[in-house]
């Protein structure tokens, strides 16, 4: 007869554990977003060395045929905010003009209440790629959209990452929603 | 493409799927291809590739034979009831009036066929078609594997492959009759179809800690004038492509997300099939370690057959990487190996057997403007007067290195200036190790300086062998998943071209480096005849020319 050992790990143990994680998600995540605001709030948050000036645009990739029996890509909850369960969240599309003063603003404001309480995992739809270092920076989805319209943002992106909506940055207007929501 | 679209309905994973498409391409049908018959609306005329989904989806294709051809091919009613297929087709046959036209490949397997079903059945190739060929490839449907006659063991998946982009270069043969001789024909003829294709070019930019991926095919691109570029990036960096005017789409990939990969694979084997189908584009060029598999099966649809795969693979990896990135690497038409100056301790590569391989001279990005005098250079960074050293180690800085560096530099009175990432956050406030700077194409501003301490990767020491005369101390990183910097970096010492050292004892080292500052530099570097870039768009524009004439022959 073997020697078998319990391996399992008392209950309060357990819940200790637990609550030491979500202490030190909570923390990490406001010191990314600590981190996220001295950038923003330092004017030079989207500085980038060019090889020339002028506005590097971009294209949007259609999604080409929907896959087989892919399942949407769980776009990631951003580190500067902790969440239990993030893939519980509804992805959100937010579209993100430029690096203007009240884009900044916006961003900030945005930050801010992710950061207070996560309560969706943010795709950032951008016009212009200078955006996207700083972005995925601090762990956000990006995607470049170029020019196109919001009807074809929507209908090109929502199948690939399950958007429910596409909001603007600086207004919250919702640009678009699914049919089904 | 305008007029008349004629749907293409296919099998998954059809073999016979690319070369019948280009097949038809090449006789002015202007094709969508779909596995859904829903995509076909009222008349819209429809080619089915086979017969077995020709039954799956009969009942919605409308009557009339004008509308709808199918072909029939041999070998396909295994593990069916004998005689079973046949019998469907003709009660759809009898039940709804002449369907369709029906095809078989060869003419030998259209005898067999009217004998098997009792329908009039024509042949699409009435001939037996060869071309010329670097090596003749063999098809087998039973194993399901494409290999090259002289080189039993490397087989590809029959899967995996585009035969039709296979037959533009190489002639295929099959020892098999029945299914695996009609492929072969089918292939071989589609080699033959004149199909417009852009002057379009796609290079694939995979992530990276650094910008080495994105630099070599800037440098590429920029030689490649008679043809357009795209760019699809996974980089942060994705703006450098749009700034030297390129259209360019970034995208993430699964593990800058998190994503599941199976699930990202498949969104972007779909949204890369549907660029190659809508642009098509000459050949997608790939700079990486490795190729990922999404690549390889978008290029396997159809649509993909007139589109090259090339592979800028640059050597030096550590041996640890050496396994992986051979994977899939069988699947390029052309590898191009940007040249190395370390080439005595170079690890040596098995070439691809399917691939045609070619090395080149180091290749460095210049970027769009010419290179800054001393001057200009240190005011454009913002650098007084005196001694300066960059210090450009990337993300490996370790405290205890940093601050020798910093006491070594001050006690020979050299300002340091540390460079930062383009992908890094702008430094808050003084950190106590001086003056920051971000610099890209780092050779453009390298007058500045009179001195450097660099890691060793491709990029930053070939830009300083080959672009810098002042004194160069390596400090090589020494990590898994990166290339062999320290033999790189060893390689240089050895040859008197720079200092190195490994991150023991660096005082003595650091000493000697920056008593080089007040002194002619004792450390000689090679002279580089041409920039490997000029030779690698040769390459690619022969290649690219190459396929389009064997077309034309």
């Amino acid at each position: 007869m073997t020697n078998r050992q319990d391996h399992t790990i008392p209950l309060d143990r357990y819940l200790a554990v637990l609550k030491r994680n979500e202490v030190l998600a909570r923390r990490l995540a406001d010191y990314e977003h600590q981190s996220m605001r001295i950038e923003l709030l330092s004017g030079r948050a989207f500085d980038v060395p060019r090889l020339r000036k002028g506005g590097p645009m971009s294209g949007a990739l259609q999604t080409g045929t929907v896959p087989a029996n892919a399942a949407p890509i769980q776009a990631p909850l951003a580190r500067i905010a902790a969440h239990w369960d993030p893939e519980s969240l509804p992805c959100v599309g937010v579209v993100m003009e430029g690096a203007d003063v009240a884009s900044v603003q916006a961003l900030l404001g945005l930050a801010g209440e992710l950061n207070a309480g996560a309560f969706a995992r943010i795709l950032f739809l951008v016009r212009c790629l200078t955006l996207i270092p700083l972005l995925s920076r601090y762990g956000f989805a990006c995607q470049s959209v170029g020019t196109a319209s919001v009807g074809e943002i929507g209908a090109s992106v929502a199948p690939r990452y399950g958007l429910d909506q596409v909001r603007d940055l600086q207004s919250g207007d919702v640009l678009w929603q699914s049919k089904s929501s | 493409m305008t007029g008349v679209v004629t749907v293409l309905l296919i099998g998954r994973d059809d073999p016979a799927a690319a070369p019948l498409a280009k097949l038809l391409r090449g006789r002015g049908l202007n094709l969508t291809v779909t596995e859904a018959v829903a995509d076909a609306m009222g008349d819209t005329p429809i080619w089915v590739a086979d017969q077995v989904t020709f039954l799956m989806n009969a009942a919605q294709i409308g009557p009339g034979e004008d509308t709808c051809d199918v072909l029939l091919r041999p070998g396909l009613d295994a593990g069916r009831a004998l005689g079973a297929i046949p019998l469907a087709i003709k009660r759809a046959l009898q039940m709804r009036g002449e369907l369709a036209r029906f095809w078989a490949i060869s003419e030998a397997s259209a005898q067999a066929l009217v004998h098997e079903y009792g329908i009039p059945v024509e042949t699409l190739v009435p001939y037996d078609t060869s071309t010329q060929s670097i090596a003749d490839l063999d098809i087998s449907i039973a194993r399901g594997t494409v290999r090259p006659i002289n080189l039993p063991d490397s087989a590809l998946l029959l899967q995996k492959v585009n035969l039709a982009r296979l037959a533009s270069r190489f002639k295929l043969t099959s020892t098999e009759t029945g299914e695996g001789g009609d492929l072969v024909t089918l292939a071989n003829e589609s080699a033959l179809a004149k199909v417009a294709r852009a002057p379009l070019i796609l290079f694939i930019v995979p992530s990276g800690p650094g910008l080495g991926h994105m630099s070599r095919s800037l440098a590429i691109a920029g030689q490649l004038s008679d043809y357009i570029c795209d760019f699809i990036v996974y980089n942060d960096a994705a703006y450098l492509a749009a700034d030297a005017k390129y259209r360019t789409y970034h995208r993430q990939s699964a593990t800058q997300i998190g994503a599941d990969s199976d699930s990202w694979r498949a969104w972007e084997t779909a949204a890369l099939s549907g660029y190659i189908s809508t642009e098509r584009p000459a050949a997608v060029i790939v700079d990486a370690s490795h190729i990922d598999p999404y690549i390889v099966d978008a290029l396997s649809d159809p649509g993909a057959e007139d589109t090259a795969l090339i592979w800028v693979r640059r050597e030096m990896w550590r041996a640890d990487r050496q396994a992986r990135s051979a994977v899939n690497g069988l699947h390029a038409d052309l590898v191009i190996v940007p040249g190395e100056i370390a080439k005595d301790v170079r690890v040596s590569q098995a070439r691809q057997d399917l691939s045609q391989c070619h090395e080149v001279s180091p290749v460095i990005f210049d970027g769009p403007q010419p290179p800054m005098t001393r001057r200009q250079a240190r005011r454009a960074l913002g650098v007084g007067r005196g001694r300066v050293c960059l210090v450009s180690l990337g993300a490996w800085q370790p405290d205890r290195v940093r601050d020798e560096i910093i006491a070594a530099a001050r006690a020979h009175r050299v300002r340091l200036a540390w460079a930062r990432s383009p992908l890094a956050a702008v430094a808050q406030g003084d950190d106590g190790i001086g003056d920051q700077v971000s610099l890209y194409p780092l050779n453009r501003y390298l007058a500045a300086f009179d001195g450097v301490i660099s890691a060793a990767g491709y990029n930053s020491f070939h830009e300083l062998m080959l672009r810098f005369s002042g004194p160069v101390l390596f400090l090589p990183v020494d990590q898994s998943g990166l290339d062999d910097q320290v033999a790189r970096a060893r390689f240089a010492a050895q040859s008197g071209m720079a200092d190195m050292n490994t991150g023991n004892d660096v005082s003595t080292d650091l000493a000697s480096f920056f008593g080089r500052f007040f002194g002619a530099s004792s450390q000689s570097r090679p002279l580089q005849p041409e920039n490997g870039a000029e030779a690698a768009a040769r390459l690619i524009d022969h290649h690219i020319t190459t396929r389009a004439g064997r077309a034309d022959d």
